[in-house]
């Protein structure tokens, strides 16, 4: 029946093809894959080549603009940033530093576009966060400016972090003081205060900065902070320095004053201490401590008769002060054994020169006698000639001997002086009378 | 007359799914299992979907390598640096313009242009067939052209590329006619993909410009060749979106009609551009043939001039210029006469036949006039919050929507090439704008103007989108007097019949099923069955085995063709109920219809 032949011939040539198709299909689609695959090792070869050219141009054009922009030839670090960017559309580092160099060229408004796309990339970046500050400080958005100084302050640096973040706040404070928002510069202040380092620079300005905003109190505790710390590693006349900078703009304030004159004092700048002191006990006229420094630093002077009131007044005021007690008696000696001094008569005069010669002499004798019993190698070599000198002056030193001759008390003195001077230096400390003679020498030598 | 169910093929229409549904054949059983496996396996549709992922792996492999090749063309032609020699810019596109020519137009014919109408012309016309020299030739062609200086892009020769490339496979394949039509768009889109590194764009491109419609196999095959090739491509070269603009907030809702003047004014640019091209070309086309060996030459050196007098960023795709648009580099005048310079750089490009694309081109306009219009309105209104980037990307947007044409496209393209949803409403907005303004000046799209050009009578899809489309309900008629009652018996009909005889209804009537469906009989039949001494049979019981076939309203009316030639007169039914008849339709109302429609009277809208 023909139907059916027709229907089995067709199946079978069907069955033909699919047997066909079945056959070639898999083989196909592995030559494709292998095919593939061999494309693929091809290209990425390529794209290996392709990739090296790509950052070597990229990094010749970079470098060339890292340069020209260190050297703020910006105009030039432009066009080599955006080459380089030619050759790595995406890189972080190229735009940055296009922006930094756009910036340079004062163009803020296209600085501004890239550094708000790498904000966008990395928001936790200082540098870009502290320009965007400055660029919205510029157009006068102070919210802007804000939130970005304070991201900046917060956000991560490359090299030392701490001096970065500390900068940054300190410009954040110079902005808020020019927007006259004294309050929030002030609170910014203390908290740059609290985590400052010892450093006196930076301690300076701070305490300037916190005069800007009119918080004396912690400008006053952060130079006092900086003169301490100046002091601890002796660095005197730069805590000098910044205590006439306090002391300046201090406010009558009689316990920051008598801290001052006690700061003076350490410094050894004690005419300012003086000075401090006076200032302080106009107000406060019985204050112990005030008056203390005072007499010290009067002491120290050589005024002696100044010293001696106000260590009276210290003693009057605190009895149990026994540094002040001790100066004072000092202070009584040297007044007693100046010859110098004014309105005493020639009587008096020639006693003390009497007193102070023979004193010397005995001061002689005892640093001999020491300088003996160490060895004869530790007696200076000046002293057996002070000794010839001093003996041989002694016939003349009496009292008739002073009246004749009224220039042989200045000899006389300088003899003392002298020998005072040198067997301090031999022998060290000596008698109340010696310490005195020694510091009226001193007074006598500055005048 | 013996009425008889007749096997209906399948077909997607969901007018006709009952009957599908009910007259499908069993499937015969192979009796073989692995046989019956392999044949799952290996059906060719599925295989297809298998050769579409090897499509996409190859066309990325090609655009990865026409990358390379262009940016190797553009440092050895131009230099290294940004900032180029003036002796290079006018010489670089001159000679390539030369070597171009003689390689178009006596090795690579088929290299010429931008590529996309190439491609349709495959599907269309040379069912499926791109010779695979063209992608050689287009390769090279272009990636000279481009990396010299032409003010050309290079996603549409990828898309040319990609769709040779799969011609090729397709051929060694032996696919079937139907699928080596498509196998072309689907490489087009894998091309297109890569060089975008914008999936959803190319199949959206592929699908509204290129195929026009799409069903599940089709968007299958093109959605793994996008990805399988922007899989690849990322992998050589990174995803990075290709700009990256801040997100924008729109701080008012009235900051929509900045956009929306942006939009209406890309739409006037992009009428000027597409009038441009179709003028020049034109002329450039009638010009005596030896000209052609000198017309890239020509546009090359008037490019580098255009460059040495002071925009050398009319050059090439231009990417890097429109990322220094979008971060505030020029002055809004500026970026109106970058704009104004690149539309006659491209047209000089592409007009003297360098092959290139134009779809950067068409970017870096709408970037240079959306940032520009974006500054202007700013000095104008302060207040306005979106930056140089934001208008400069609404920009693109619309460029690419009112001179490709492509406006779902355009919307898309300009979310992935940004990375940046925040920007949808600008877009949307703009775009619309621009297409609608675009469509009613010129309203023959750009790359119709060109097939027509070439003398190809290509299918526009756009003209098909706007086409009105006829549908059975402007050939029904009512049914009044075309139904009788299922419960009525042979004698009954027949008294109906007769007593309301309508001479305009053809010899038939339709009879309403229970539960549900539809039949038919003619007036003999039920004098036979009256005859045969079944006049006391319901309708209902004699009818019950011969199921008619029905449609809805809003079905095409090509769809009623397939049917009204079989049954004389078939039911109209409403979609939310089956038994409810909304009119009844018969072959003389359909071809009628056809014939009005022609006429040109009574257009659907």
């Amino acid at each position: 029946m023909p139907e059916p032949e027709g229907d089995t011939q067709a199946a079978v040539g069907d069955q033909r093809n699919f047997r066909r198709y079945l056959r070639q299909e898999p083989v196909i689609l592995a030559l494709l894959s292998g095919l593939a695959v061999i494309f693929f090792v091809a290209v990425t070869a390529l794209s290996h080549l392709y990739q090296a050219q790509q950052e070597f141009l990229g990094n010749r054009w970079f470098m060339r603009g890292t340069t020209d922009l260190k050297q703020r030839h910006f105009d030039a670090a432009v066009m080599e940033f955006r080459s380089a960017l030619l050759y790595s559309r995406d890189s972080y580092a190229y735009r940055l530093n296009l922006a930094e160099s756009l910036i340079g060229l004062k163009r803020t408004g296209e600085a501004y576009a890239y550094f708000i796309n790498l904000w966008d990339r990395e928001p936790e970046n200082g540098l870009v966060n502290l320009e965007l500050a400055r660029i919205a400080a510029q157009k006068g958005e102070t919210e802007p400016a804000l939130r970005y100084y304070h991201n900046a302050i917060y956000a991560t640096w490359p090299g030392d972090e701490q001096v970065q973040r500390r900068e940054t706040r300190l410009e954040l404070i110079g902005y808020l003081l020019n927007i006259n928002a004294k309050a929030h510069a002030q609170a910014e202040l203390i908290a740059l205060a609290a985590n400052l380092e010892d450093d006196p620079s930076q301690q300076a300005r701070v305490g300037d900065l916190f005069v800007q905003t009119q918080d004396y109190e912690h400008a006053l505790a952060e130079r006092l902070e900086l003169i301490g710390y100046l002091l601890n590693i002796n660095a005197k006349a730069h805590a000098q320095a910044e205590l006439i900078a306090l002391a300046a703009n201090l406010e009558d304030d009689p316990s920051q004053q008598a801290r001052v004159g006690d700061l003076f004092v350490q410094t050894q700048d004690y005419e300012h201490a003086l000075a401090e002191y006076r200032l302080s006990l106009k107000a406060q006229p019985h204050d112990p401590a005030a008056l203390a420094g005072a007499g010290l630093a009067a002491f120290q002077l050589g005024r002696y008769n100044i010293a001696e009131r106000y260590l009276q007044a210290a003693m009057s005021a605190n009895p149990n002060d026994a540094q002040s007690a001790a100066r004072l008696k000092t202070t009584a000696l040297i007044m007693q054994m100046d010859p110098f001094q004014r309105q005493i008569s020639v009587a008096q005069r020639d006693r003390i020169v009497l007193e102070a010669f023979a004193a010397a002499g005995q001061r002689l004798e005892s640093c001999s006698a020491a300088g003996a019993a160490k060895g004869p190698a530790t007696i200076p070599v000046a002293q057996p000639a002070l000794s010839e000198e001093w003996a041989k002056m002694k016939p003349q030193i009496t009292e008739p001997g002073l009246r004749r001759d009224p220039d042989l008390v200045n000899t006389a003195m300088e003899l003392v002086f002298s020998i005072e001077r040198q067997t301090s230096n031999a022998c060290g400390a000596a008698s109340e009378t010696d310490a005195a003679l020694l510091l009226i020498a001193k007074l006598h030598e500055s005048n | 007359m013996k009425a008889t169910n007749v096997d209906i093929p399948p077909n997607p229409s969901n007018a006709t799914l009952l009957e599908e549904r009910q007259s499908m054949p069993a499937r015969p059983f192979l009796g073989r299992a692995p046989e019956a496996f392999m044949r799952l396996v290996f059906r060719e549709d599925r295989f297809f979907l298998v050769l579409s992922v090897f499509i996409g792996i190859f066309a990325g492999l090609s655009v990865v390598c026409f990358r390379f090749a262009i940016a190797w063309c553009r440092i050895y032609l131009l230099g290294t640096g940004a900032t180029l020699a003036p002796l290079r810019m006018v010489l670089a596109p001159s000679l390539a313009g030369l070597v171009i020519a003689v390689l178009v137009i006596h090795v690579f014919p088929l290299a010429r242009g931008s590529g996309v109408n190439q491609t349709k012309a495959a599907l269309y016309i040379y069912n499926g067939y791109i010779p695979l020299r063209t992608a050689v030739g287009k390769f090279i062609t272009a990636a000279l052209a481009i990396g010299s200086g032409h003010s050309l892009g290079p996603e549409d020769p990828s898309l040319q590329i990609g769709a040779s490339l799969a011609s090729a496979l397709g051929r060694r394949m032996r696919l079937s006619r139907d699928r080596m039509r498509l196998i072309a768009p689907v490489g087009a889109a894998a091309g297109l993909a890569a060089a975008f590194n914008a999936p959803i764009s190319a199949v959206l491109f592929v699908i509204e410009e290129v195929i026009g419609r799409w069903t599940a196999g089709i968007l299958g095959s093109v959605v793994l060749a996008a990805v399988s090739s922007v899989v690849v491509m990322r992998w050589f070269l990174g995803s990075e979106s290709m700009f990256r603009i801040p997100a924008v907030q729109l701080e008012r809702p009235s900051e929509l009609i900045a956009y929306s003047v942006l939009g209406v004014i890309g739409g006037l640019a992009s009428v000027a551009f597409s009038s441009g091209i179709a003028t020049l070309r034109s002329r450039c086309r009638a010009l005596p043939a030896w000209t052609q060996y000198f017309q890239p030459a020509v546009a090359g050196l008037l490019i580098g001039i255009i460059a040495v007098l002071g925009a050398p960023q009319v050059m090439g795709a231009g990417y890097l210029y429109i990322d220094e648009a979008m971060h505030g580099q020029f002055t809004w005048q500026m970026l109106a006469v970058l704009a104004g310079l690149k539309i006659i750089a491209t047209l000089l490009s592409f007009t003297s036949g360098t092959p290139g694309g134009m779809f950067a081109p068409t970017l870096f306009i709408g970037a240079m006039l959306g940032a520009s219009v974006g500054g202007a309105e700013h000095v104008l209104f302060p207040h306005l919050s979106g930056s140089p980037g934001t208008y400069a990307l609404v920009g693109m947007g619309v460029l690419f929507a009112g001179f490709l044409r492509a406006p779902m496209t355009s919307v898309f393209m300009v979310l992935e090439v940004s990375g940046n949803y925040s920007i949808i409403l600008p877009v949307l907005i703009a775009n619309t704008f621009a297409y609608l303004i675009s469509r009613s000046l010129q309203p023959t799209a750009i790359f119709d103007v060109l097939t027509r050009q070439d003398g190809l009578e290509l299918p526009s899809m756009e003209e098909q989108r706007e086409e009105g489309t006829l549908r059975v309900e402007d050939a029904m008629r009512p049914a009044s007097g075309a139904l009788l009652d299922a419960v009525l018996n042979a004698h009954d009909s027949l008294d109906q019949v007769f007593q309301r005889w309508d001479a305009t209804l053809p010899d038939v009537r339709l009879v309403r099923l229970d539960p549900t469906g539809w039949s038919s009989v003619t007036r003999q039949a039920l004098e036979i069955m009256v005859k045969e001494g079944k006049g006391d049979l319901t309708l209902g019981s004699a009818l019950s085995g011969r199921q008619l076939p029905f449609l809805h309203p809003d079905n095409p009316l090509e769809t009623a063709l397939r049917y009204v030639d079989r049954w004389p007169l078939l039911p109209v039914v409403s979609r939310a109920d089956f038994r409810k008849l909304e009119g009844v339709i018969s072959q003389p109302d359909v071809l009628k219809r056809y014939q009005l429609f022609g006429e040109g009277g009574d257009t659907p809208e």
